[in-house]
């Protein structure tokens, strides 16, 4: 049987590797961790690496050593509800109102939550980026180029991600796709603004949360996990850059 | 028609065909997932009596050829 101290620092490697894993901050994980360590009565560290967390315990005389937990942060992707709601039940650990029992079985019913659903997710990120070329002066009809390319190409990223396509590969093709819709206006002169249609085509693949996580994590003095999430955003970038160039230079767009 | 809108249509027959052939895909998925339509379901289909008379107890068709054989 795992004595308390342990199984503390079971849950507590779990927790960290979810925050980690759903979009987190260094400086949250860390912070949530020594909240809810305090309130178990565990003296604990954390290491953050780029795909892992380590947590580790000190007795309070430092007289004995206990282990070391390691875990491994799971590919549950970027979730702003998850995350939200780990923050908020390490709080609620940390001002007593649940115990260590009940914050386990409120960490399963947060992590076995179901996603949001893919479609409304689809509606809502096509609307944002047609949104965004409204905010840029785009005239009706490129709103309605960007909705729909935006609509084809974001189903497009749903479809190659639920079949385990290369990220970097699917980034391509969707910034592609989407491209040669808005260059539709270009070449067919559907409304008056169709270069605000094609330069706000891609802006949803943009991995916004990564480069300010990167820049959050190197002001919290986390160069590693800063420096890593810093060339996962700018590898996805570029590829969404050649997904770009491609449809405009395939079209004939030769803008640059 | 000049070559950008040639090409145009080309990339956008592309992308169609890729969802169409992606819905199919899990249209076909989904029916063979299915438990309603695990067994295929025929409109006319030839059976024995004992499929339609069959009450729980009765011996099946098995047990019958080995007593047969006796």
């Amino acid at each position: 049987m795992k004595n308390p101290t342990t199984s503390r620092l079971d849950f507590l490697g779990e927790y960290a590797a979810w925050l980690l894993g759903c979009g987190a901050t260094c400086i949250r994980i860390e912070k949530n961790i020594n909240r809810m360590a305090r309130a178990f009565g565990v003296d604990a560290g954390v290491a953050i690496m780029p795909r892992h967390i380590e947590i580790y315990a000190r007795s309070p005389h430092g007289d004995l050593a206990l282990p070391v937990v390691i875990r491994q942060a799971p590919h549950c992707g970027l979730n702003f509800t998850v995350n939200t709601r780990l923050s908020r039940l390490s709080w609620e650990v940390a001002d007593g109102k649940i115990g260590y029992d009940e914050a386990v079985s409120r960490f399963a019913e947060i992590t076995a939550a179901p996603p949001t659903p893919r479609n409304e997710v689809l509606l809502l990120a096509s609307m944002a980026n047609a949104s965004f070329c409204r905010l840029f002066g785009g005239d009706l009809t490129a709103v309605l180029v960007v909705f729909v390319a935006t609509l084809a190409g974001f189903k497009l990223k749903q479809m190659m991600m639920a079949d385990r396509r290369d990220i970097r590969l699917v980034f391509l093709c969707c910034a592609f796709f989407s491209a040669a819709i808005c260059a539709g206006a270009h070449i067919f002169e559907w409304g008056s603004t169709p270069e605000i249609a094609l330069g706000t085509s891609v802006l949803y693949l943009i991995p916004g949360v990564p480069y300010i996580n990167s820049v959050s994590d190197l002001l919290a003095c986390h160069y590693l996990c800063a420096f890593s999430r810093f060339v996962d955003a700018l590898v996805l970038t570029a590829c969404l850059s050649v997904g770009l160039c491609a449809g405009m230079y395939l079209l004939g767009l030769r803008m640059f | 028609m000049d070559q950008p809108m040639i090409i145009w249509c080309v990339i956008m027959g592309i992308l169609l065909l890729t969802f169409v052939f992606h819905a199919f895909e899990k249209l076909r998925d989904q029916r063979r997932h299915s438990p309603l339509l695990h067994r295929r379901h025929h409109l006319i289909e030839l059976g024995k009596e004992r499929e339609m008379f069959f009450i729980p107890g009765d011996r099946k068709d098995e047990e019958y050829e080995e007593s047969d054989d006796e």
